[in-house]
């Protein structure tokens, strides 16, 4: 039986940090049906892929809360058109209910609306608007604001309020444990302040109120047997509260006036984490940013001409095959064709090229980028979720939310973390107690409450998403697409570039330079013949012909037979004529004498164009040279990567004077020509054996497998989707310095990742033993840690400014 | 600030007042700082708490 096998990204509330998203993680894998689960405490993701014929969303998502997390639920208003009875309510209603993703769903007769809850990511509107529309009814949405930006705006808001409030609180129990010290017993303070039952009063909302979070946390947790940063923030503050209660009652039996309490401990530290929270959510946020921006580039409405009128709808009515209309100054609602009229567009948005680019009849147009100048008519190829846009922020959100081979080490790590520090503070309590300060409970509390809170590893699971966050994001706004964490992290190790030529390295738009007839053709006829074979084939060489052809121009005849012969050239019978047209081996397989034309080959060939020899009935009659030409950045580029250190090699299945007219051009030393489509992939393996960690870059069909073998495949955005597909890396520019700034990039990145894993190791190992031997007060713990966390936040941010291509080093000096 | 966070605000202010208003019905007497008896009791606290 055929698998129905589905991948889903839900959308995960309550996790704080890589011990709750390992959690996740591994009650999902535990799952009957689900063959790999992926969680990312960052981007609060977890993407599973799970057989639908053993499981369902509503069992993933009912599994993440009995592990004690939400998974994060959108509402939308409809409003619902063409409703008359409640039947049809309860017909909308009924089939919104069974739609896979939709947890509840309400219709309201009277008011023509539907509410739904939905999980996110599983279900969009529109796919309940089909449903719907299938029905016989209209779903509209009544406010397109995004429920998420919002949801994530108001926790923001909830954390800054939580912090204000255990500030204003807090702030009397500080100021009474400022005055303890010698050198601050002179700052005047009200005795209201140092009574127990005050101190209590004002301790209690903070411990319960704000800290109502961590109990939840820590509840859900080891109601799962296991322990996260919640456990150890809501033991080490409720050890420091209920201790100073017992003291409190004490030092009433005992008539003491004003005993030595910890509430300002657990209200400080429960205040400093919480601000540390606020903060976080603040910094977590800019390093979405790039989602955000790119989300922001689509437009609203689009104008469409029907019956010859110009009528302006939302963007989601678009459908393929309609007209659009663009005026100057307007961005391009989707991808499409230019129909009519001509202007430059501004594609930096998509491609990261500041330069804007001309399109006229015929020319492709992206989605939301710019039209400058004239007023464009186009016909809609892509729309909704198959538009580039729409691709490139699907494919950044994967990026942005897979893991990073160092990121399943770390996660590992910080998941038996706690733990470990549980026990080591216990340990710690009993050293202080029986043998450091025997009998003394208070004294031997402080360093154990001190471990639990120095100790939690939030710094160490924020340290890797984050900075994957940041650098793919980054990446993302000049035209670098990576596909998954572990590209990014695996490209900085590379040690070989191999560029294949035609497309990458040169425009891949070559043209007829030279075109040699032998008598007794003619070169109307000849050519005539030529291009209509070529015109079958979709080579670029071939193109070139056809192009040279129409302009100067002739008549295109009838072609009886065509055969391509890959890597060497065409057969075909034109009129009557059996045709040859390609390499010397095609001629050679067939037994043509060309000796005449050998001169004047070599000699194109020295040029750096590409000869092909053309035979008639097994007969020599000419030669067409094409010439394709270098982009104006290669050789800019090829010099950025040999200063990174690589090796740089030039791959084609050109002849090798060509190739090596060409890579003289660019300045790359090592030509692997006359390589044929299936020879590249071999290429690439032979330097591997090597030892040599290989990237290899390419535009074309035929550059899939090699782009699939190699430790790296860098697809150009111009090229072909099936190279976009096999390649891990999408440039957006067909510039070659993206490779480059790719390899920059990564190694950004992952020196990124390497500081703050440092930083969060280091950390934690140091203070630890600090807290141990009682030289760490515990609101200092509880400062530092909110401090670890934001740090590392902040560090990951400063990707957001690297300065990768020259233009932006150029404009940067 | 939003409504949100001035909610978190207010409340609290309002329990610290409320914290105030009741010490001042039902706390114990302020201690005079000036009477030497009191003084010293307090100094002694002090020294007590700074270890």
């Amino acid at each position: 039986m055929l698998e129905k096998i589905e991948n889903v990204t839900l959308s995960v509330v309550g996790m704080t940090c890589a011990a709750c998203s390992q959690r996740v993680e591994k009650g999902l894998k535990r799952m009957n049906g689900v063959h790999e689960a992926n969680v990312n405490v960052t981007t609060e993701k977890a993407t599973v892929t799970f057989n639908t014929e053993e499981t369902t969303i509503k069992q993933l998502t009912e599994k993440i809360e009995t592990l004690g997390y939400d998974v994060r639920m959108v509402k939308a208003d409809f409003q619902v058109t063409g409703m008359t009875c409640a039947a049809c309510s309860n017909r909308v209603e009924k089939k919104l209910n069974r739609l896979e993703g939709v947890q509840k769903a309400a219709v309201n007769l009277a008011l023509e609306t539907a509410t739904v809850e939905y999980v996110e990511g599983v279900i969009s509107p529109s796919d309940m608007k089909d449903a719907v529309h299938k029905l016989g009814f209209g779903l509209k949405e009544k406010d397109d604001s995004s429920n998420q930006v919002d949801s994530k705006q108001k926790e923001m808001e909830v954390q800054l309020g939580k912090f204000l409030f255990a500030a204003i609180l807090t702030f009397p129990l500080f100021w009474s444990m400022v005055t303890h010290f010698e050198f601050t017993s002179f700052i005047w303070m009200p005795d209201m302040f140092m009574n127990p039952w005050v101190q209590l009063a004002l301790a209690t909302p903070v411990q319960f109120i704000v800290g109502a979070q961590f109990y939840v946390g820590a509840y859900k947790a080891l109601r799962n047997k296991s322990a996260n940063m919640d456990v150890l923030v809501a033991l080490g503050t409720s050890a420091a509260y209920f201790y100073s209660i017992y003291l409190g009652i004490e030092a009433m039996e005992q008539g003491i006036v004003m005993p030595d309490l910890y509430f300002e401990t657990s209200a400080v530290i429960i205040t400093l984490i919480v601000l540390g929270k606020w903060f976080e959510a603040r910094a977590k946020g800019k390093t979405s940013q790039a989602i955000q921006k790119l989300l922001g580039l689509q437009v609203k409405t689009a104008t469409v001409i029907r019956n010859n009128e110009a009528v302006t709808i939302a963007l989601e009515e678009v459908k393929v095959g309609d007209r659009l209309l663009v005026k100057p100054g307007e961005k391009i609602p989707v991808d499409g064709v230019i129909l009519d009229g001509h202007s430059a567009v501004d594609e930096s948005m998509i491609t990261g090229e500041s330069i804007p680019v001309d399109k006229k009849s015929g020319d492709i147009v992206i989605g939301s980028t710019m039209n400058k100048h004239g007023s464009i008519t186009m016909e809609a190829t892509k729309v909704g979720k198959d538009t580039a846009l729409a691709q490139i922020i699907s494919i950044v959100e994967n990026a942005q939310g897979s893991k990073a081979n160092i990121q399943r080490m770390t996660d590992k790590v910080s998941g038996i973390f706690v733990p470990v520090v549980v026990v080591i503070a216990i340990m710690s309590f009993f050293v202080w107690y029986l043998f450091v300060t025997p009998g003394d409970l208070g004294a031997a509390l402080i360093p154990t409450i001190s471990i639990l809170v120095i100790a939690c590893p939030c710094a160490l699971g924020l340290a890797t998403p984050t900075s994957i966050m940041a650098g793919s994001g980054r990446a993302a706004e000049v035209g670098l697409l990576f596909k998954g964490g572990e590209h990014l992290e695996n490209t900085q190790s590379i040690q070989t570039v191999v560029l294949d030529k035609t497309g990458t390295v040169t425009k891949g738009e070559p043209m007829v330079t030279d075109f040699v007839y032998e008598a007794p053709f003619e070169k109307e006829l000849l050519l005539q013949m030529v291009s209509s074979a070529e015109f079958k084939s979709e080579h670029p060489l071939a193109h070139a012909i056809v192009n040279y052809a129409k302009e100067e121009p002739v008549q295109l005849m009838e072609t009886e037979q065509f055969e391509a012969v890959p890597g060497h050239g065409i057969r075909a019978k034109v009129n009557g004529y059996d045709l040859l047209i390609g390499t010397r081996k095609l001629l050679d397989d067939e037994k043509v004498e060309y000796n005449k034309a050998q001169v004047k080959m070599t000699e194109f060939e020295k040029e750096g164009k590409t000869a092909m020899l053309i035979a008639v009935n097994g007969q020599y009659a000419g030669l067409v040279a094409v010439a394709d030409t270098v982009k104006e950045t290669s050789k800019q580029a090829i010099t950025r990567l040999k200063k990174l250190g690589l090796e740089v090699i030039m791959l084609t299945g050109d002849n090798k004077r060509t190739a090596e007219a060409i890579a003289k051009q660019v300045g790359i030393d090592q030509v692997v020509a006359e390589v044929l489509p299936e020879e590249k992939s071999a290429v690439v393996e032979n330097l591997q054996k090597e030892g040599k960690k290989v990237a290899m870059v390419g535009d074309g069909l035929n550059d899939a497998p090699a782009l699939a073998v190699a430790d790296i495949g860098m697809a150009i955005g111009t090229g072909t989707d099936v190279a976009i597909e096999a390649a891990d890396i999408t440039l957006m520019r067909g510039d070659l310095n993206s490779v480059a700034d790719a390899i920059i990039m990564s190694r950004k990145t992952m020196i990124n990742i390497k500081q703050n894993l440092f930083f969060a190791f280091v950390y934690n190992s140091l203070g630890i033993p600090i807290a141990a031997v009682g030289l760490l007060a515990p609101w200092v713990a509880g400062a530092a840690m909110a401090f670890s966390s934001v740090s590392v936040v902040l560090n990951a941010l400063r990707l957001q400014k690297t300065k990768l291509s020259p233009n932006e080093m150029e404009r940067s000096k | 600030m939003t409504k949100t966070v001035w909610k978190w605000v207010v409340s609290a202010i309002a329990i610290l007042l409320a914290i105030m208003v009741i010490y001042s019905y039902v706390g114990p007497e302020e201690v005079d700082h000036h009477s030497d008896h009191a003084l010293d009791e307090y100094e002694k606290a002090r020294e007590e708490r700074s270890g």
